[in-house]
């Protein structure tokens, strides 16, 4: 146990249910945007997502054919790196393990490819088994630009940043290759709940 | 990119100072406190006595050739920890600190200009380091701030 700050209480915290905010986290009911150059905006019409990398033939999708893949609606607790977490998120999209179903590869790890040229790393283990997808829905609309639409990925169980916006494609890769955040300090992997938010953590 | 481990310190502060009706300054004596980029924060740790912590970040308000870590922090009234930070804290007051913390968005005069400063608020905080570390250093880089009128706006002529 750390020292006490003299005369800092904290807020009342009855109301939230401690067990479902990680370590160093707080809970916001708005939903913050931030990043880290200007908001990509690519109309559906012109909006394609890959697959690519260690994989035989790669695979593409158009809006179209993304929409006609089984959709599912998922409510998820999701937690940022600069500490707000937004319990009870709905989300509406199409599970990496649709994606990715049939695919054959060798690699341990993918590199998330968006718009803006923001990338990010997530083993490839942590994009399946129900545990991510590609989301075009947050609480029953289209998801805003300025938080990631048409699509982003979404990881829920990593530190948000994991959960690129804007994101176009995934690279099936055998080493694992950092992205940008990753190279700028912050952990490689990103756990919330073992608070893995800078490298050294 | 450095690689320094990003733990948690120390920090003491050793003057407090208000800015706006609603910011305030504190000056920290960190143990051990590794030499920062302007543009860089720090994660600061509160600790209750009934072991409650709260966690927030906060951008570095000074130069990095100032022996002397700055945080300037704006009074959020329904926040959680601003309140404190920028109400009850005073000289000697202790809490842990770490960083510092980013690498994307900073500023070093060998990096040359020109600079385009734009924040409104409490975003003004390290674009002031960044103006800080300029003077400091003697750099001659054209450098321009914008600033909303209400916001943080005497911390400069005040701050030098």
């Amino acid at each position: 146990m750390a020292f006490v700050s003299r005369g800092f209480r904290g807020r009342q915290r009855s109301e939230i249910d401690s067990s479902r905010v990680p370590p160093g986290q707080y809970v916001v009911n708005d939903f913050p945007v931030l990043s880290a150059g200007p908001t990509p905006r690519t109309d559906t019409a012109n909006w394609s997502f890959s697959i690519d990398g260690e994989i035989d033939e790669p695979l593409s999708w158009t809006w179209d054919e993304l929409m006609a893949l089984p959709q599912e609606t998922f409510t998820v607790d999701i937690h940022c790196v600069t500490k707000w977490s937004k319990l009870d998120t709905t989300w509406t999209g199409v599970a990496i393990d649709t994606l990715l179903d049939g695919v054959v590869t060798e690699a341990e790890h993918v590199v998330a490819r968006c718009d803006g040229d923001y990338t990010t790393n997530v083993p490839l283990e942590d994009v399946t088994g129900g545990r991510a997808w590609l989301a075009h829905t947050f609480g029953g609309e289209p998801l805003a630009a300025e938080h990631g639409g048409p699509a982003r990925l979404l990881v829920p169980h990593l530190y948000f940043w994991k959960s690129a916006k804007w994101v176009r494609g995934l690279t099936l890769t055998i080493e694992d290759q950092p992205g940008f955040w990753e190279l700028a300090g912050y952990h490689n992997y990103g756990d919330p709940w073992k608070e893995q938010r800078y490298w050294s953590d | 990119m450095e690689r320094l481990r990003v733990d948690w310190r120390v920090a003491t502060v050793t003057g407090v100072s208000d800015e706006t009706s609603s910011a305030r300054t504190l000056v920290l004596d960190v143990d051990g406190w590794p030499r920062h980029r302007a543009g860089q924060h720090v994660d600061v740790r509160l600790t209750a006595e009934d072991g409650y912590q709260a966690e927030r970040s906060y951008s570095i308000a000074s130069a990095p050739e100032d022996p002397a870590v700055s945080l300037t922090i704006e009074r959020i009234d329904d926040g959680e920890v601003s309140p404190y930070l920028a109400g009850e804290v005073r000289d000697g007051d202790q809490f842990e600190l770490r960083g510092p913390i980013g690498g994307h968005f900073t500023w070093r005069a060998e990096q040359g200009g020109p600079l385009l400063l734009v924040g409104g608020g409490s975003g003004l905080v390290p674009l002031m380091a960044m103006l800080r570390h300029r003077r400091a250093v003697g750099s001659d880089a054209p450098a321009r701030q914008t600033r909303r009128p209400g916001g943080l706006e005497p911390l400069q002529a005040r701050r030098p």
